[in-house]
């Protein structure tokens, strides 16, 4: 065999490889598109025989006759996709009749299966019409190693109200970190008063310093109001984190000693607590609180000076006058900041 | 007594059903589904005078809600009422519907029995205003 047959058969190799990834892509994106276009085709069939059934209040009638993973998907996305538009009235007992009707059964049998998706699946299909009767598959699925399954059902026990799905998220959102952990904030700060009361139950028990950690974090939304916790302990706390997570707290809850607490971290070395301190005398009116703020537009921190303008002008006339007041010859610090505040403000809010 | 309701939003399924809803309660739905349908409704020679609300969508697809809004607000001088509806419900959304020139703000998801609740109220309360002056 010479080199130039050698050469031929390796050309007509590479023609031929060359020839069949173009046929493979060109299968692809057609196999794709049309594959789309049906799923778009289903999904408007699907949608329109929905509002059919709201209109004419007659029962739902599914447009195919196979319940494969695929059609009960589409179906699921509908179903989503109506539930961000309406709630109660007419549109609650239509969705759970085409839930217990069709996906129920599935949601159930996919719950304990291998495949990620499917038992994505049935964490959609729990979180579309949560029920104490899955609680058991919806703790199990909190639990669940992808983040797509145990994180959209955890939306479900917030829905729900149940207190051992609320114990299981600050679980989870003392051991996870980073987008996690704010999506399990994120869920619990949308919950109701019930829910923020077993929070403040379970911050009672500050064992365990990333889960109390945790709930102080969530007790810190400023619509509920402290019942049971005193926040003594944990403003005294030797951690930084409980500290300030306390101290944000206390900003909106004022409790019997807030003041002293607030005027002791107004002092602290922790620049952030100094920081938090100033900024929760936005919220009370303290004895000569707006003196110490005014005695902290001459610190070194430009960090704590900003703050301590900021806080003085949200005070309203009597702190907007305090900086007017500052002369340039007095203190150049307090002159600079409460100019760069007066002129700057609405760059801020 | 007024009764028509010119509704901007580019959900079909939503038009359907707001417009069957609204029809059942004595109400005429004009329904566009666009921005740009409906400002070039709203720029024809229709007579604008038998209009007891507009309702508007804020994320239109091709116009920012706001804008249209202010565009109503600008030519109806404030006589018509104009209510959002919007997925967009955080307190600084609302606040900026509102400061937009509408007079209310309807999140979704909404129950829509308080819907035409709301709709029945605004356009009574047009009505009675029509009448004093």
């Amino acid at each position: 065999m010479n080199f130039e047959s050698v050469a031929f058969f390796f050309l007509v190799f590479e023609i031929v490889s060359l020839a069949c990834l173009f046929t493979a892509l060109t299968y692809g994106s057609v196999y794709s598109s049309i594959h789309s276009s049906k799923s778009s085709a289903t999904k408007t069939l699907i949608s329109s025989q929905i509002v059919d059934s709201i209109i004419n209040q007659k029962s739902f009638v599914l447009p195919f006759k196979f319940h494969t993973i695929n059609n009960l998907s589409l179906l699921l996305d509908v179903l989503e996709n109506f539930d961000c538009k309406f709630k109660g009235g007419k549109w609650e007992p239509l969705k759970r009749e085409i839930y217990e009707k069709f996906l129920l059964k599935k949601a159930r049998a996919f719950a304990k299966s291998r495949d990620w998706v499917k038992r994505n699946f049935a964490a959609r299909c729990f979180s579309l019409c949560p029920s104490q009767d899955n609680l058991s598959l919806i703790l199990l699925l909190m639990d669940d190693p992808v983040f797509l399954v145990r994180g959209v059902v955890s939306n479900t026990v917030v829905k729900m109200e149940s207190k051992e799905g609320i114990f299981k998220i600050l679980e989870k959102m003392s051991a996870e970190q980073g987008y996690s952990y704010w999506y399990y904030r994120d869920i619990l700060l949308s919950s109701s008063n019930r829910v923020f009361e077993w929070i403040e139950e379970y911050s009672l028990d500050n064992s365990k310093t990333s889960f109390h950690l945790a709930c102080l974090d969530v007790l810190e939304h400023p619509y509920f109001h402290l019942k049971k916790l005193n926040l003594e302990k944990e403003i005294r706390s030797s951690n930084p984190e409980i500290h300030l997570a306390a101290l944000k707290i206390l900003s909106h809850n004022p409790q019997v000693e807030a003041f002293k607490y607030i005027s002791d971290d107004l002092e602290d070395n922790n620049l952030e607590i100094q920081t938090e301190a100033i900024k929760a005398l936005e919220y009370c009116c303290y004895p000569d609180y707006l003196k110490k703020l005014e005695n902290k537009l001459k610190d070194p921190s430009w960090t704590v000076r900003l703050n301590s303008a900021m806080t003085l002008l949200k005070n309203g006339e009597k702190g907007t006058k305090i900086l007017s007041n500052q002369k340039l010859t007095a203190n150049t610090n307090a002159y600079e900041v409460s100019q760069f505040a007066l002129k700057y403000y609405w760059n801020f809010v | 007594m007024l009764t028509k309701v010119l509704l901007i939003d580019g959900d079909k399924d939503l038009i359907k059903i707001l417009s069957h809803v609204l029809s059942a309660q004595g109400f005429e739905l004009i329904a566009k589904e666009s921005g740009s349908q409906g400002m070039e409704f709203l720029n024809s020679d229709y007579n604008f005078a038998d209009l007891a609300l507009i309702i508007i969508e804020r994320n239109l697809p091709d116009i920012d809600g706001i804008k249209l809004v202010g565009f109503c607000a600008e030519k109806f001088q404030r006589t018509v009422p104009i209510v959002f509806l919007s997925e967009l419900s955080s307190d600084r959304d609302i606040i900026e519907g509102l400061r937009s020139g509408a007079i209310g703000y309807i999140a979704k998801p909404f129950n829509l029995d308080i819907f035409i609740e709301k709709v029945r109220s605004i356009i009574l309360w047009r009505n009675t205003n029509l009448k004093i002056n």
